[in-house]
């Protein structure tokens, strides 16, 4: 084996493990895990995963318009109350599949839950 | 191994590792503003992710400047009011015309080519019939018949005259009101598009709270797959279409409503006669520019479903998904193709329809 050849193995090696090494992260970036995230404004204020075991829990958040309040229950949650006039947030309920969201536009507060959706978007 | 091999050996390879590395290299830049009454969402993909950031940040800027001209909410003497060329042609409904920017021109003239085509089932001259119901305010509450006549009779697009050479735009009866809440976030989302385009992007979603545009392929290189919402369950898809290059806008009761002594009154009405229009409860259209599309769904939904088929089958380049108020799903017969319906979602649907 001359020195070329060894050159060679070793520029094959590299290349399939950085092929590999693509590879793993494009398909590790569409798992995202079930989680829903809370934003006011556009700015992520707060992150919950969503899952069986998650424990029921309330906690407020401070949009634009006053507090609202956020229950999660399981893989589940809604906007429970909210400084809105419209309460189009509130009436909207519980969500819990990837790409759903609820927006309260008073308050500029959206919540959205992460996760594989197989669509690109919703037309609504 | 012959050097030959060699080389066509770490060739192959080289191209896989470039082929597998491209999704890592196309980044993605993702943005969400509040504006014209909803969320608005850009996603863009590239390589240089200073471009796409300053991309989309013209490209809210621009709809931005649109939302402004066609505002007609803003309170007589704000900021707001002397910003909207809309509010300039309502003041001045009977009494003169208006200078305005092209764009409102623009936007007009798209408006009153499909109220005639439509013959009204949509009309940008329902301002006056639009504020009476109130669907915005506090406690709103069915008009009375009386009202929504009066209304009526100050609501048509004949009252509106346009004069491209001079941009100016009339309404030439006192009491007639413009209301661009069913075109104006299509024509702002297609400006926004437009922009994007110039700036060389070539691959990006435009979510306008559910009117979506796309340059493009996915991220996969695939047609975007654009699901349709079930108008009546939260969270599930009723249809999934394939769209390039293309919108996806959808008109439904089920967002902006109100209910008084158990009746919904949603606020999508029929401009010839004042009413919310009850024969259908979503319309989607597909088709290339997203201002057509934000105008047709509206036009479709206030068309009976049969009438609104033909109508759709006559626009070249137009596409229309149905949901009838007797829970039937009914599509222009070129969806047939780029089109799945999800099963057991509880709607009838009709093939080939």
């Amino acid at each position: 084996m001359t020195r070329g050849d060894k050159l060679l193995i070793l520029l094959i090696l590299a290349s399939s493990l950085l092929s590999g090494y693509f590879l793993y992260f494009h398909n590790s970036n569409k798992d995202a895990s079930h989680q829903a995230v809370i934003s006011v404004s556009g700015k992520i204020v707060q992150r919950v995963s969503l899952s069986d075991s998650t424990p029921s829990q309330h906690f407020r958040i401070n949009g634009k318009v006053g507090e609202t309040i956020i229950a999660v229950a399981g893989r589940k949650i809604r906007v429970e109350n909210a400084a809105c006039v419209n309460q189009i947030c509130v009436h909207q309920g519980w969500i819990e599949r990837a790409g759903e969201s609820i927006v309260c536009m008073p308050g500029e507060v959206v919540i959205s839950i992460e996760g594989v959706t197989g669509v690109d978007a919703v037309t609504r | 191994m012959t050097g030959k091999l060699w080389v066509f050996a770490v060739m192959i390879f080289v191209i896989a590792a470039l082929y597998a590395g491209k999704g890592l290299l196309q980044k993605e830049y993702s943005s969400q503003q509040f504006m014209m009454d909803t969320l608005v969402t850009i996603k863009v993909y590239g390589s240089d992710k200073a471009k796409l950031q300053q991309s989309v940040n013209e490209a809210f800027n621009e709809m931005r400047r649109i939302a402004e001209l066609a505002d007609h909410f803003p309170a007589v003497g704000t900021a707001a009011y002397n910003a909207s060329d809309i509010c300039k042609i309502n003041q001045n409904a009977g009494i003169k015309p208006v200078t305005v920017q092209q764009d409102t021109v623009e936007m007009l003239l798209l408006a009153r080519k499909y109220a005639e085509l439509s013959k009204g089932a949509f009309d940008p001259t329902i301002g006056a019939v639009m504020r009476l119901w109130n669907f915005g305010g506090d406690k709103p509450t069915p008009p009375k018949p009386e009202a929504i006549s009066q209304m009526i009779a100050v609501s048509g697009f004949n009252y509106l005259e346009i004069d491209q050479q001079k941009s100016t735009v009339y309404l030439n009866k006192k009491g007639v009101q413009l209301d661009l809440g069913a075109s104006a976030k299509g024509y702002a989302t297609e400006k926004a598009y437009q922009l994007l385009k110039k700036r060389g992007i070539e691959k990006a979603l435009i979510d306008a709270g559910g009117n979506i545009r796309t340059i493009g392929r996915n991220r996969d290189e695939k047609p975007w797959k654009i699901g349709i919402k079930d108008p009546r369950k939260e969270g599930a898809l009723i249809a999934v279409v394939s769209v390039t290059d293309g919108s996806a806008v959808t008109s439904g009761d089920y967002y902006r409503y109100f209910e008084k002594d158990g009746v919904r009154y949603h606020h999508i009405l029929d401009p010839r006669t004042g009413y919310p229009s009850n024969h259908t409860i979503s319309a989607t259209i597909i088709t290339e520019n997203s201002a057509v599309a934000d105008i047709l769904s509206t036009a479709c939904f206030v068309l009976p479903p049969k009438e609104a088929l033909a109508f759709a089958v006559g626009i070249d380049g137009v596409d229309l998904l149905l949901i009838t108020s007797d829970k039937k799903i009914m599509h222009t017969p070129k969806l047939f193709n780029r089109i799945s319906i999800t099963p057991d979602s509880g709607y009838r649907y009709d093939q080939g329809r």
